[in-house]
């Protein structure tokens, strides 16, 4: 389940992030032959789902667009309204600003690990995090 | 609550309850996915340039396969197995078959084939990465029973797995993998027939002295099927173990002459796939290496020790009790990680 969410998260569709935890299993049994066994496992498995579901935004094949039918594909309706508000400011970021928030203040990765999963630098990760508060700061205060 | 708080509370939905047996289905079906690697060395002008090149190189293979490629005795005409996958050219170019391995012992033979006996053996299975986070929710059930195939004595088997999943509001799933049936003969202990059968699949074997022959079909959002064959390697009357998620030995391990320093091998099949130049026979190689007394939810057994290879970085210890031959415990050791499967109970019961 929590390589789904991840998977979700970033591609911000459950279709997606369902071929998303699919490929990772499918391909699992090959990818352990390059496990180096210096991290744990389980990072491990989630810096995988998150390169996939990267390369999975990257290719521009994605089954539904962000934000598409988002609020139907809850699970549970929103606790609160502010964090009804934020999903929905949270969709409304472009997809390389909103891999960066989901890794950084969602998943905890450092920089530098943000910056070899998206292939940048870590100041571009920096900026894009900045850019992505800034947006997201934004679209909280011009919402009703 | 601070507003990263909420960021990491907004929901996300539960995946639908099918994504198991798709997964299941696609491995069975032989698809391959290469996972992108941490670091690339490659420009990305170049990688284009490569994927290019790979992919021509792969339409190219698909639209010369004729039949000098077709499996012998292939029942269907083969579609096009890449269609539909959700699957980019780089992973589509990466499904190249590996060398088959030659088994590391001999055959094993002295068989004592009278022992072999039915009943029903349930397994607990447990995963545990650095000794943290343990998921003790799986069963396995294992179910074998005298039976009858085309009017001769035939040993049926089938097997269940049924695990737990945790989803949101603290709500629980059971889910059931498919359900898989087979018909093993006495006399040789290979098998005749084997069925799975899923909500989007259906998955047939059927064994003759030196083929096996399959068939799959897989529905859902992306369907395809197969018919193939092949050749089974190693003697004619050996033993033969099917191999699904993991390799089935309840039947074998009970007819084996096990003793210390005893080894041999034995061939299990998995899928055969649409492509002759990929095996689906992979040796497994079992060796005594100690005994020793184990005590389980199932009771307290006096067992043989044995390793068991699948590959040279897969070893699995197998505990097997020496006076029937059952599969008592299994355990798996990674650098971080191990799984354990252990005898919860046994119908006949432990003596």
């Amino acid at each position: 389940m929590a390589l789904f969410r991840l998977a979700y998260r970033l591609v911000g569709a459950r279709e997606d992030a369902e071929d998303v935890v699919h490929d990772v299993f499918v391909g699992l049994p090959e990818a352990l032959g390059r496990y180096e066994e210096r991290g744990s496992f389980g990072g491990w498995l989630k810096r995988v789902t998150a390169r996939v579901a990267l390369m999975r935004l990257r290719s521009g094949k994605r089954r539904r667009e962000v934000g598409l039918d988002s609020a139907a594909e809850r699970a549970e309706p929103p606790e609160t309204a502010e964090r009804d508000g934020l999903q929905a400011a949270v969709d409304t970021l472009p997809d390389h600003l909103r891999a960066v928030l989901v890794l950084k203040e969602i998943e905890g990765y450092a920089h530098a690990e943000i910056a070899e999963l998206l292939g940048i630098t870590e100041g571009a990760s920096r900026v894009r995090l900045t850019r992505a508060l800034k947006r997201l700061r934004d679209e909280l205060e011009d919402r009703p | 609550m601070t507003w990263k708080d909420e960021l990491r509370k907004i929901p996300t939905p539960a995946p639908s309850p099918d994504l198991l047996e798709r997964i299941l289905a696609s491995r069975a079906a032989g698809v391959r996915v290469v996972l992108p690697e941490g670091r690339s060395t490659v420009s990305r002008r170049t990688m284009l340039l490569l994927l290019t090149a790979a992919a021509a190189a792969l339409v190219l293979v698909m639209s010369t396969r004729g039949g000098d490629r077709r499996p012998v005795g292939t029942e269907n005409e083969f579609p096009d197995i890449t269609a539909g996958l959700s699957l980019w050219p780089q992973d589509a170019v990466a499904q190249e078959p590996g060398p088959p391995r030659r088994p590391r012992y001999e055959p094993v033979r002295n068989l004592h084939l009278a022992r072999a006996r039915g009943g029903t053996w349930t397994y607990r299975t447990c995963t545990a990465f650095d000794d943290v986070l343990t998921n003790c929710r799986g069963r396995l059930t294992i179910t074998i029973s005298q039976a009858k195939w085309d009017d001769r004595p035939a040993w049926l088997r089938s097997q269940q797995e049924t695990s737990v999943r945790h989803g949101p509001s603290d709500t629980t799933n059971t889910i059931r993998t498919a359900l898989d049936t087979a018909y093993i003969d006495p006399a040789s202990l290979r098998p005749i027939y084997h069925a799975m059968n899923g909500k989007q699949f259906h998955f047939v074997r059927r064994v003759a002295r030196d083929t096996v022959r399959e068939a799959l079909d897989v529905g859902g959002a992306h369907p395809r099927s197969w018919r193939s064959s092949a050749g089974i390697p190693g003697a004619q009357d050996a033993p033969l173990v099917l191999r699904w998620a993991r390799v089935d030995l309840t039947l074998l391990l009970q007819v084996l002459p096990l003793d210390r320093g005893w080894s041999g091998s034995v061939y299990s099949v998995g899928v055969v796939g649409p492509d002759p130049s990929k095996t689906g026979f992979v040796p497994v190689d079992l060796r005594v290496v100690g005994s020793g007394r184990i005590e389980v939810p199932a009771g307290r057994f006096e067992c043989w020790k044995l390793e068991q290879r699948e590959s040279p970085e897969s070893m699995l210890i197998l505990w097997v009790s020496k006076d029937r031959g059952w599969l008592v415990k299994t355990e798996q050791q990674g650098w971080d990680w191990r799984a354990e499967s252990a005898l919860v109970s046994a119908t006949p019961p432990t003596p």
